[in-house]
C-alpha cells in the first residue's frame, strides 16, 4: 500500500512539474499567440519558426509564440477555443465566412488601424478584400488565394490522338473531347474517364456561374427552379449517361479504394480542382505531363469564372488593447511580400499578396496560369441564413438529382422551398 | 477399388481443415497490420503506384528512424506515459471504489443511481466539450495535462468500468464479506484485502481498457493542450497528415511504434483480460 501511494505521489509530482512548466522566452515583453496549420514535424515548420524568430529578434516589446496544428484538426480546435473565449491573438481562418465572425464581434475591426498606418491594401485582390469587409470596414485580410481550373493529362490526350490545342473551352467541346478520352479494358471495365462534371470541385454553383446564372438573387432569395437552372443540372447528370452505371460505379469505387484522387492516379483525363493539386502532383513527382486551363464555359451565355476562396488572417477580439497593437504589428509582417513568399514555398498555397506570387510564377508556367485565373475567381456568396448553402444544405438535393432519370425540376423546387423555409426560420428566431 | 479412409486420417484431415480455415481468418484479421507495415516501408513513389505493390522493392527501414526524428518523439512519449499512467491510476481508484459501493453496500436509491450512472455513457463528448473547456479554463487547467487526468480520479468517463467491476464484485459470494465482518473487518479492509485481490482479472481489464483509451486519445489532448511541448504521441502523429494527404509511410512507421506498447500490454495480460471480459459477460 505504501508503495502504491509513493508511486501515486511520484506521478502527481511529475504531472505538476509538467503542468507548471513555464516558458521564460519573451519574459517582460507582450506575448501574443499565432496559430497556423503547419504542425511541428511538418517539413515547413522550421521555416515558419524562422519567420517568427526573425520577427521576435526585431522587436523589443513584442514576443510571438506560434503553434501549428494539423490542417485537419485546426478548425475543430479553433471553433472550440473561440466558443470558449480563449482564442489565439492571430490565426488563420476561412475567408468566406469572416463576415459572420465580424458580426459576432469575435474579430477586431481593422479599418481604424489600416487608416492610421496608411496600410497599402492595393496588393490584394478586391474580390477577396470584399469578403473580409463588414458594414464597410475591413475585418480580415486574405492570407491565401484559391482558384479552380481544368487540369488535363497530356499523355492521355496524346494517346487519344488529341493535343493541347484540343483542350476544351466550352461545354460542348468538353463533352466531345471527354468522350474521346474514355477508355475501357478488354472486359469492358472503365479504366480512364474523360471527365466527370459532378466531382467535389466541379460544383453545381460553379457550373451555374459559367452559364451566367446564380443560386440566389441580389436579395439572397433562392432562384433555383428556372428552366435554365434545371438544364444545367440535367447536363451534369447526363454527361456520362453513355457509360453503363455499374461500370461507372465500379470505377468510382476503385478510386476510393486507391485513396488517391483519380487525376493523380492517371485515371481521369480532365479534372476540375484547385491550385493545390499542382503542388500535390509536383510533390508526388507524377510520371505524366499535364497542363491547366480555365473551366469551360456555357456555349451561349458563357462567363469565364471560377470558384475562388482562401484563408483569412484574423485578429481575435481578446479585449486587450496592448495585445491588439502587438498583434497588428505582427499581422502586417505576415502580409508582407517576403513573408508571403516564404509561406508559398512552405505550403504551396497561392498567397493573397499579388507581389509575392510574381517571382515563383516566372519559373513555373502552370503556376503562372493559376495566378492568371485568380482575377476570374469569385467567392461564394455569404448568406446569413444559410452559411453552408453550397455544401451540407444542398448536398442531399444534389445527390438525388444526380441519380439517373431523376426529376431535376421537382428536386430543385424542393431545394428552393427548403431555403425559403430556412430563411423564414432564421428571421423568426434572430 | 478405393481404399477406405481410416478414422485417424479423417480426424487428421478435419484438424488440417480447421487449422487452414483459422489461418485464413487470422490472415484476414492481420492484413491491415501487414498493410501498415508494408506502407511504412515504402518510398513516396511506391505509395502512389498503380496497381499498388503488396511489398516494396527495397524496404525503407530508415522510415522508422525518420518518423521518430521528424517529431519530438521522446518528449511526446514522456507526455503520453505521464498522462496514461495517471489516468490508469485514477480509473482504477474511482472504478473499484464506486463499484464496491454499488455491489456490496446497501444504501437508499442505490439501483436508481446505478442506472443514472450507466446512462452517462450515452452523452456524446461533443455535447459537453465546450462547457468542459470553459470550466477547465476557469480553473486555469487548460494547456496542462490536468483535464486529461483528474476526471478519471472522480469517475469521469468510467461508467463502463464501474459496471464491469461491479459485475465482478457481485459474483463474489456474500458469505465471504459477511465472515469478514463477523471477524471485525471494516469495509475498507474488505475492499482492500478481499475484494481487490479476488478481482484481479476485472481490475487488469479496466487498466488495459483505460490504457488503450488514454494512449490513443486524440481529441482530449487536441482540445486541452496548446503548447507542442505538452502534446501526446497520438496528437503528435498528426503532423504527418498534411493538407495534401501527408506522408503515409512515415505516419505508418510512427503508428507501428506507438502501437507496440498496446500490443505488449495485451500479450502480457491477455489471460486476465479474457477472464475479466468472460466474467462480466461483455464481448469486446
Amino acid at each position: 500500500m505504501k508503495k502504491l501511494f509513493s508511486l501515486l505521489l511520484v506521478f502527481l509530482f511529475s504531472v505538476t512539474l509538467v503542468a507548471c512548466n513555464g516558458d521564460d522566452e519573451g519574459k517582460g515583453k507582450i506575448t501574443i499567440t499565432f496559430w497556423h496549420t503547419t504542425p511541428m514535424g511538418d517539413p515547413g515548420y522550421a521555416e515558419i519558426s524562422k519567420l517568427v524568430k526573425e520577427f521576435n529578434e526585431s522587436q523589443d516589446e513584442i514576443y510571438v509564440k506560434h503553434v501549428g496544428y494539423s490542417f485537419w484538426d485546426y478548425w475543430d480546435k479553433l471553433d472550440i477555443v473561440v466558443a470558449g473565449g480563449k482564442a489565439p491573438d492571430i490565426g488563420l481562418n476561412t475567408l468566406d465566412d469572416a463576415k459572420s465572425r465580424a458580426m459576432a464581434g469575435q474579430i477586431y475591426n481593422l479599418q481604424p488601424l489600416i487608416e492610421r498606418d496608411n496600410f497599402d491594401t492595393s496588393v490584394f485582390y478586391d474580390n477577396q478584400l470584399e469578403f473580409g469587409t463588414y458594414n464597410g470596414d475591413l475585418y480580415a485580410f486574405p492570407f491565401t488565394a484559391t482558384t479552380r481550373v481544368l487540369y488535363y493529362n497530356l499523355d492521355l490526350f496524346e494517346a487519344a490522338g488529341l493535343s493541347e490545342e484540343d483542350v476544351p473551352t466550352t461545354w460542348s467541346e468538353l463533352y466531345e473531347v471527354a468522350k474521346k478520352l474514355d477508355q475501357y479494358d478488354e472486359k469492358g471495365n472503365l479504366v480512364v474517364l474523360g471527365f466527370d462534371p459532378t466531382t467535389q470541385e466541379a460544383t453545381y454553383h460553379g457550373w451555374l456561374w459559367t452559364a451566367g446564372l446564380d443560386f440566389f438573387d441580389d436579395n439572397n432569395n433562392p432562384i433555383l427552379d428556372s428552366d435554365a437552372h434545371v438544364a444545367v443540372l440535367e447536363w451534369m447528370r447526363d454527361f456520362n449517361k453513355d457509360i453503363p452505371k455499374d461500370k461507372l460505379d465500379g470505377f468510382t469505387a476503385a478510386n476510393q479504394l486507391l485513396g488517391l484522387d483519380p487525376f493523380t492516379a492517371g485515371r481521369t483525363a480532365m479534372y476540375i480542382a484547385n491550385d493545390s493539386l499542382h503542388y500535390t502532383l509536383q510533390r508526388n513527382q507524377v510520371q505524366f505531363r499535364y497542363g491547366v486551363s480555365y473551366i469551360p464555359v456555357h456555349d451561349e451565355n458563357g462567363v469565364r469564372v471560377n470558384w475562388g476562396s482562401g484563408f483569412s488572417l484574423e485578429m481575435f477580439n481578446n479585449k486587450d488593447e496592448k495585445k491588439k497593437e502587438a498583434a497588428w504589428t505582427f499581422y502586417k509582417y505576415l502580409l508582407s511580400k517576403e513573408v508571403q513568399l516564404t509561406y508559398y514555398h512552405v505550403t504551396g498555397w497561392l498567397m493573397a499578396n499579388k507581389e509575392a506570387m510574381e517571382e515563383p510564377a516566372k519559373n513555373d508556367p502552370i503556376l503562372a496560369r493559376l495566378v492568371e485565373e485568380l482575377q476570374y475567381a469569385r467567392d461564394k456568396r455569404f448568406v446569413e441564413y444559410a452559411p453552408a448553402w453550397h455544401a451540407n444544405d444542398f448536398q442531399p438535393f444534389l445527390d438525388r438529382a444526380l441519380e439517373r432519370n431523376s426529376d431535376v425540376k421537382k428536386i430543385l423546387k424542393e431545394a428552393k422551398d427548403y431555403y425559403i423555409q430556412k430563411r423564414e426560420n432564421y428571421e423568426a428566431t434572430r | 477399388m478405393m481404399k477406405k479412409i481410416s478414422k485417424k486420417t479423417k480426424r487428421r484431415l478435419k484438424t488440417i481443415g480447421i487449422h487452414a480455415f483459422l489461418m485464413a481468418v487470422g490472415l484476414l484479421f492481420i492484413f491491415p497490420f501487414l498493410w501498415m507495415l508494408s506502407t511504412a516501408l515504402k518510398t513516396n513513389l511506391e505509395l502512389i503506384e498503380i496497381p499498388p505493390k503488396i511489398w516494396p522493392d527495397v524496404p525503407q527501414w530508415g522510415n522508422f528512424k525518420e518518423s521518430i526524428t521528424r517529431i519530438p518523439f521522446w518528449l511526446y512519449l514522456k507526455n503520453s506515459l505521464i498522462v496514461t499512467g495517471l489516468t490508469i491510476l485514477g480509473a482504477l481508484f474511482s472504478s473499484t471504489v464506486t463499484a464496491y459501493a454499488f455491489a456490496k453496500l446497501e444504501w437508499p436509491g442505490r439501483d436508481v443511481w446505478f442506472i443514472i450512472m450507466l446512462a452517462t455513457t450515452m452523452i456524446p463528448l461533443q455535447i459537453i466539450i465546450i462547457p468542459m473547456f470553459i470550466m477547465f479554463s476557469k480553473f486555469g487547467w487548460n494547456n496542462t495535462p490536468l483535464p486529461l487526468v483528474l476526471p478519471a480520479f472522480f469517475g469521469g468517463g468510467q461508467a463502463f468500468h464501474i459496471f464491469l467491476v461491479r459485475q465482478f464484485f457481485k459474483g463474489i459470494p456474500k458469505e465471504l464479506t459477511e465472515c469478514a465482518i463477523v471477524d471485525g473487518a471494516n469495509h475498507f479492509y474488505i475492499f482492500w484485502k478481499i475484494m481487490l485481490p479476488l478481482s484481479r482479472p476485472a481490475v487488469i481489464t479496466v487498466g488495459l481498457f483505460t490504457f488503450m483509451a488514454s494512449w490513443n486519445d486524440f481529441f482530449g489532448p487536441l482540445i486541452f493542450l496548446t503548447d507542442p511541448e505538452k502534446f501526446t504521441l497520438a496528437l503528435g502523429l498528426r503532423a504527418f497528415q498534411s493538407q495534401y494527404g501527408g506522408q503515409h509511410n512515415l505516419m505508418m512507421a510512427a503508428s507501428l511504434i506507438v502501437m507496440a506498447p498496446t500490443l505488449i500490454m495485451f500479450l502480457v495480460s491477455q489471460r486476465y483480460f479474457i477472464e475479466g471480459i468472460k466474467f462480466s459477460g461483455i464481448k469486446g
